[in-house]
């Protein structure tokens, strides 16, 4: 092994990476390779890439009402919307509300689609049945956020609404969803949880693709099901767990619709407690004019995500098992 | 490889196509903007009154191609056509976004064209709205005037003499709204006596106290001036004693304001100032409840009501100034009024329903349609509803306009919804409204 290594360390290094890349168009594949996938680049550098770096600049500026009409030019503010963040007490309310939302909703949604997926798959994937409950638990992700927003006034309402009524079936006198700002934020959080239908598809795949064999050993060796789902089921999904996880909390930092519908739109009561982060920010941008400041805190927002993402990657490498993988 | 070619090139040529189609599209939709052309935003399709005004407008303006795409106004989109460069002509928004957007200067003054004559035509207190910093930045269209609307039965029901439906005397109202308000065995609202209606109506409850919650030239907020603290102290006292916030609010969400079901036929509320346009909605659904219209009184028992409604502006690099001052007083003229009102009524008495009128911010319109047009349809409670409203407008207010716009409005319903949810009391949710409402005046002035 000491001897592999120290001939590859003897061997004169090969072309950059760059020099690769730039090599690759002298073929024609690649020119046809990069045709085919230029729709989306040409999508990705107008759409996002380049109304992101906009939106940086913007960050540093003045721009707002007056330079958008083009009456006064856009100045340099320095950091001052960026101090605006630490000083402007509803970035650091709507901030906390918008993690207390997505710390109820990730875990929630994925137990949930996960114990669908599970359900699922003991049905089989070719019982009758299957396909009926299949589309039935996905039903919900199809409904738009907007409805989802205004469904949750009526399905919460703390004197007639379904959640109420069905908890009154067990005996709990259930609480004022959607007025009770101690129950605003789980009220949105279980909406998400109910239109779980995409996160179950993603879970319910990996668990097929689980071999049985692994099942029919500890069968065979006697672990109980509890065992199964542990050592078997969990590590053999985490890939897929872990995806869920990442694009959920991104998700999650990202709520915006159902809080807006629910409660800032037409009629909305405005409560502090639905005041999500990207709904503060949209008032900012949209409502009250503040474009750069605006454009701050999506920035803020963005590290925020990229910060989380990276620590989940982190996390993940302990907690994932990719088959084929050498670690 | 050459079939590889072929493909390549037929992709090409679609892409091209498709772009040429693009193009295509886009000078035709510019084509459309030319000379002589009235582009107006925020006035798109919409009832009949609307319609019939927007005809005789437009007949006023021969020659001219007025284009009214659909939809209501919308920040982010007016904000959207503003940096593209797609000025509208003409705009129609809510009045407290007039100063907002003549504050940051987007607004042309409509001095020259809407003179001291032309405003004497208009409400005072809406005409107010429209101009900031002396200068005048469009016309008003409509008052939307508060009144108390009183449930006649509700009253029979729990022995209250109809003379108790009253403002002026805080005690007794809130004694009435005790006696009014139901609850079931399990202590659920089942009818609300009063809804004083906050956060929306504050500034009506402060108004009770003859003050305002926002100086004269919209620079200086009183958010926390004593008035403020007494008039939210009492509608939240009024809450409080219907239940609390929570029930109270969650048997309201429950109403059908629009339905045949409304909260009048069902019987789940007793008394509620509200603005003009329900009377026409509670007419054509359920004609015969048992309503009756009062003013809303202040302290002294005089009548108060507050407006609120869109305005019609002219923004700045609008291509077509002329033709949009002259839409904008057409379509709010007593004749594009007239016109509307008498088709809503031939319209109505043809289906056998019922016209409450029209309460726009045209004095003399209002006038007139309730003079010449009006006509009792057999509902006397809606009758004597009308000559309410047709008198209320001459004690109406509104909040003056204010550069602090959606952001001050914002501070203090947050601050009322922090005292309902019982998170912070009165004067400490006053007094944080305060300082948010002039900083949002003082970052935009």
């Amino acid at each position: 092994m000491a001897s592999v290594a120290a001939t590859t360390k003897t061997t004169a290094p090969g072309p950059s990476r760059a020099r690769r890349w730039f090599r690759g168009f002298r073929e024609r594949e690649t020119w046809v390779a990069y045709l085919f996938i230029s729709p989306w680049l040409f999508g990705f550098i107008v759409l996002t890439f380049g109304p992101m770096l906009f939106s940086l600049y913007y960050s540093f500026t003045n721009y707002g009402l007056q330079q958008i009409a083009g009456l006064e030019p856009t100045k340099s503010v320095g950091f001052k919307n960026y101090h605006q963040l630490i000083t402007d007490p509803k970035v650091t309310a709507s901030l906390k509300n918008t993690f207390t939302y997505t710390v109820m909703m990730v875990p929630g949604r994925i137990i949930f689609a996960l114990f669908l997926a599970m359900m699922l798959h003991r049905i089989g994937r070719w019982a009758k049945t299957s396909g009926v409950f299949r589309t039935i638990f996905y039903l919900p992700h199809m409904t738009p956020p907007v409805a989802i927003g205004v469904m949750l006034i009526f399905l919460f309402n703390g004197r007639v609404g379904i959640v109420n009524k069905g908890l009154s079936f067990i005996g709990i006198q259930g609480p004022y969803w959607t007025t009770d700002p101690s129950w605003i934020k789980p009220s949105i959080a279980l909406m998400d949880i109910w239109s779980c239908g995409g996160t179950m598809v993603i879970l319910l795949a990996a668990l097929y693709a689980v071999p049985q064999q692994l099942y029919e050993a500890a069968a065979m060796d006697g672990a109980p099901g509890w065992r199964r789902f542990k050592d078997i089921t969990l590590p053999m999904i985490s890939p897929a767990l872990f995806f869920s996880f990442i694009i959920l909390t991104l998700y999650g930092l990202q709520q915006f619709a159902q809080a807006y519908t629910a409660y800032f739109g037409a009629g909305g009561t405005q409560p502090e407690a639905a005041l999500m982060f990207s709904v503060y920010l949209f008032r900012n941008a949209f409502e009250y004019f503040n474009l750069g400041f605006a454009s701050a805190m999506a920035w803020l927002l963005f590290a925020i995500s990229m910060v989380v993402t990276l620590i989940n990657i982190g996390v993940s490498r302990r907690f994932v098992f990719y088959q084929g993988s050498q670690r | 490889m050459e079939g590889h070619r072929k493909r390549l090139v037929v992709l090409l040529v679609c892409a091209a196509a498709l772009a040429a189609v693009i193009a295509g599209t886009a000078i035709a939709t510019s084509n459309v903007k030319g000379a002589g052309t009235l582009n107006i935003y925020g006035y798109g399709p919409g009832d009949d009154v609307q319609e019939n005004r927007a005809t005789y407008a437009a007949g006023q303006l021969q020659g001219t191609n007025v284009n009214r795409p659909a939809g209501d106004f919308n920040d982010q989109v007016f904000l959207a056509r503003l940096a593209s460069g797609d000025v509208p002509d003409l705009v129609r928004m809510t009045r407290p976004r007039v100063a907002q957007y003549a504050s940051k200067g987007v607004l042309r003054n409509v001095d020259s064209c809407v003179g001291k004559g032309v405003r004497a035509l208009y409400r005072v207190g809406a005409m107010n709205a429209m101009r900031y910093g002396g200068h005048t930045y469009g016309v008003p269209e409509v008052t939307n005037q508060i009144t108390l609307i009183v449930n006649q039965s509700a009253f029979k029901a729990a022995g209250v003499p109809i003379s108790a439906a009253q403002t002026t005397n805080q005690k007794q109202l809130l004694a009435t709204a005790k006696k009014l308000t139901k609850f079931d065995s399990s202590g659920n609202v089942t009818r609300i006596g009063f809804d004083p209606k906050i956060p929306e109506f504050f500034p009506l409850w402060v108004k009770w106290y003859g003050k305002d919650i926002i100086s004269k030239n919209g620079l200086r907020a009183q958010l926390n001036t004593p008035e403020a603290n007494k008039a939210l102290t009492f509608a939240v006292s009024i809450i409080k004693a219907e239940g609390g916030w929570n029930k109270f609010k969650a048997y309201r969400d429950t109403f059908d304001f629009f339905g045949k079901g409304n909260p009048l036929v069902k019987d789940q509320i007793a008394m509620w100032p509200m603005e003009s346009f329900i009377y026409n909605v509670f007419s054509n659904n359920s004609p015969d409840v048992d309503l009756i219209a009062k003013y809303f009184t202040n302290r002294k028992g005089g009548p108060i009501t507050m407006f609120s409604g869109n305005g019609w502006v002219i923004p700045k690099g609008s291509k077509n100034a002329n033709d949009a001052c002259r839409y904008m007083k057409a379509v709010t003229s007593t004749p594009a009024w007239l016109a509307a009102a008498k088709k809503r009524f031939d319209a109505r008495k043809a289906a056998g329903s019922t016209f409450t009128g029209l309460y726009t911010a045209n004095t003399l319109a209002d006038k007139k349609v309730y003079e010449d047009i009006y006509q009792s349809f057999g509902h006397p409670q809606f009758d004597a509803a009308v000559r309410t409203l047709a008198r209320a407008p001459r004690y109406g207010f509104e909040l003056p306009p204010s550069p602090g716009g959606q952001q001050f409005v914002q501070a203090y319903t947050d601050a009322i919804n922090r005292v309902l949810t019982g998170q912070q009391a009165v004067k400490a949710a006053l007094n944080q409204a305060q300082k948010e409402g002039q900083a949002a005046i003082n970052a935009n002035k």
